[in-house]
């Protein structure tokens, strides 16, 4: 089942400026036929936006096929959680595999009601909405990805790209939880944050916050200090409680008003410093810089690698030491194979060990560098061995940080 | 009511020794028996016949026979194997074929316990 719509650009909605940058843009649904389709596509008419919706995967996926190749690529896709039995991440994977939809927009639809999987989704999303979502919710998520979409400046201004450049390196990796409940401010310190280097979730209240933090720990919270349920001092009183003397996670409070008065709440309730709305990048990367130790990976050069190896230690506990040994066996060998097969022109060979390297890199969590395997694979197979070395360099490299900490997680 | 979860009889096919290690203690932690391992796709067939798991977990990408070529024989050879495709960079090529020929699921490494367990889950679902 599939529905097209085309619009012209829509002349009512309220905000003019918002609805010209998104006008035109293309948009793709794939979503349970269940669903009412007529609120997911009505507020993309009101922007002026043009859609296709599906609720089979494989036609979807055709969809996308041919807008690569017509050079109609899709700007935003919104994906269900699940749909016909698979996975939104391997679709939305998918989609951003096709060269013309590398800075394609996910956005998850998500049916599951209530906090039960709060903050962003991650997996390449930018957003995720819930089937209860008002209307007003699903504008202002829409608003603010399309802004960053058309490289039209947001309210507050987001660094420009040299700019971005330069500082995305120093924070990558740093796990960040904005808890704000307005919406548009949580969206936009999200977006600043990813634009910073980090790994951005959202909270809604101060209780959500909370829960979040005390199941995953984050690097650093951006606290807004008036919030619904919990209101951010008190949030932040409960995670110091928590957290005891073992640990101090930095809490920014975000607060309009930076009166003293104000300012000797926040640091009694356990709050480190201040950010004042509207938040500006300069500022937020600022704070960033005094709150968190720069990662030792920053000084080598290309390693804005990421990985998981908290998250798979998490999940296997008292048997990771036998995965990361397991991993670490063949690692170094794999390497120095590939180096060998490379100094005597085996294509074949150094495709096969880089595959089955990356396949164990990816297992264990090392994402990044799983990638940068797959380059070598990618290349290799094509009969390609060009710039070799330098990618090598920056596996090794990058193989080198990633033993290292999988060392100190063992050692926690 | 909360539906008795079935010990299920699984077959993971992989090249990669760490990988089908992991996948092995996720899905016994949850309960399942992994009756063979392949490292092949060709081996994966061969053991989907002899064994008849309820579900095998199938790389894309492994030597002699690709997890594709893998399913499409195993759905010959073993009908009422469910399947699920293991990548680790799902490619619209790859996710489309996967798709086409009616795999019962996708799981992308690095393994996350959950999704795992909700493609078992909808994989069974699917059987009926």
């Amino acid at each position: 089942m599939h529905r097209n719509e085309e619009i012209a650009a829509a002349t009512t909605a309220g905000s003019q400026e918002k609805t010209f940058a998104m006008a035109g843009m293309r948009a793709l649904i794939l979503a349970e036929h269940s669903r009412r389709w007529e609120d997911l596509t009505a507020p993309l008419a009101r922007f002026g936006m043009r859609f296709d919706i599906f609720d089979s995967t494989v036609e979807g996926l055709a969809a996308v096929n041919l807008a690569g190749r017509n050079g109609s690529a899709y700007k935003i896709v919104m994906i269900e959680r699940h749909l016909q039995g698979v996975d939104a991440a391997v679709l939305g994977g998918a989609i951003r595999s096709n060269p013309g939809h590398r800075e394609a927009l996910l956005v998850m639809l998500d049916s599951a009601n209530g906090d039960a999987r709060p903050g962003l989704p991650g997996g390449g999303f930018s957003a995720s909405l819930r089937t209860s979502a008002s209307g007003a919710e699903f504008e202002a998520t829409l608003a603010s990805l399309c802004m960053s979409a058309s490289g039209a400046p947001s309210p507050v201004g987001l660094p420009d790209r040299r700019a971005d450049g330069e500082i995305s390196s120093a924070h990558s990796g740093y796990n960040i939880l904005v808890a704000d409940d307005n919406l548009v401010n949580q969206q936009v310190a999200a977006r600043m944050l990813e634009k910073l280097g980090c790994k951005a979730a959202v909270a809604a209240d101060g209780m959500q916050a909370v829960k979040m933090h005390t199941l995953t720990p984050f690097d650093l919270i951006l606290m807004d200090c008036e919030m619904p349920v919990l209101d951010g001092l008190e949030a932040t009183q409960r995670i110091r409680a928590a957290e005891g003397t073992a640990r101090r996670t930095p809490i920014i409070a975000l607060t309009a008003c930076t009166g003293q008065g104000e300012k000797e709440r926040c640091l009694a309730a356990g709050m480190d410093d201040f950010l004042s709305k509207p938040i500006r990048p300069q500022m937020l990367g600022d704070v960033l810089a005094r709150w968190l130790a720069r990662p030792a990976a920053s000084t080598v050069a290309d390693s804005a690698c990421e990985d998981e190896l908290e998250e798979v230690k998490a999940m296997f506990g008292a048997d990771f030491a036998e995965l990361a040994s397991l991993y670490q066996n063949d690692g170094g060998p794999r390497l120095a194979a590939m180096r060998e097969a490379a100094a005597i022109g085996d294509c074949a060979k150094v495709a096969k060990v880089a595959h089955a390297f990356g396949g164990s890199c990816a297992s264990i969590g090392a994402t990044g560098l799983a990638a940068l395997s797959k380059t070598v694979e990618t290349a290799a197979k094509a009969g390609s061995l060009e710039s070799f070395d330098q990618r090598m360099a920056g596996i090794e490299n990058e193989y080198r940080r990633v033993c290292g900490k999988l060392q100190s997680l063992l050692t926690q | 009511m909360p539906a008795l979860r079935k010990e299920l009889n699984i077959l993971i096919a992989d090249d990669d020794s760490t990988t089908r290690h992991v996948l092995r203690l996720l899905l016994r932690e949850h309960g399942h028996q992994v009756v063979a391992e392949a490292n092949d796709g060709d081996k994966a067939v061969e053991l989907c016949e002899v064994h008849r798991p309820d579900i095998a977990f199938l790389d894309i990408d492994m030597p002699r026979m690709d997890g594709h070529s893998a399913a499409e024989r195993i759905r010959q050879a073993a009908p009422g194997v469910g399947m699920i495709m293991v990548t680790n960079l799902p490619t619209l090529d790859n996710v489309q074929k996967a798709l086409q020929i009616g795999i019962d699921g996708f799981v992308v490494k690095p393994f996350n316990a959950v999704k795992v367990v909700e493609a078992i889950d909808n994989c069974i679902k699917h059987k009926g």
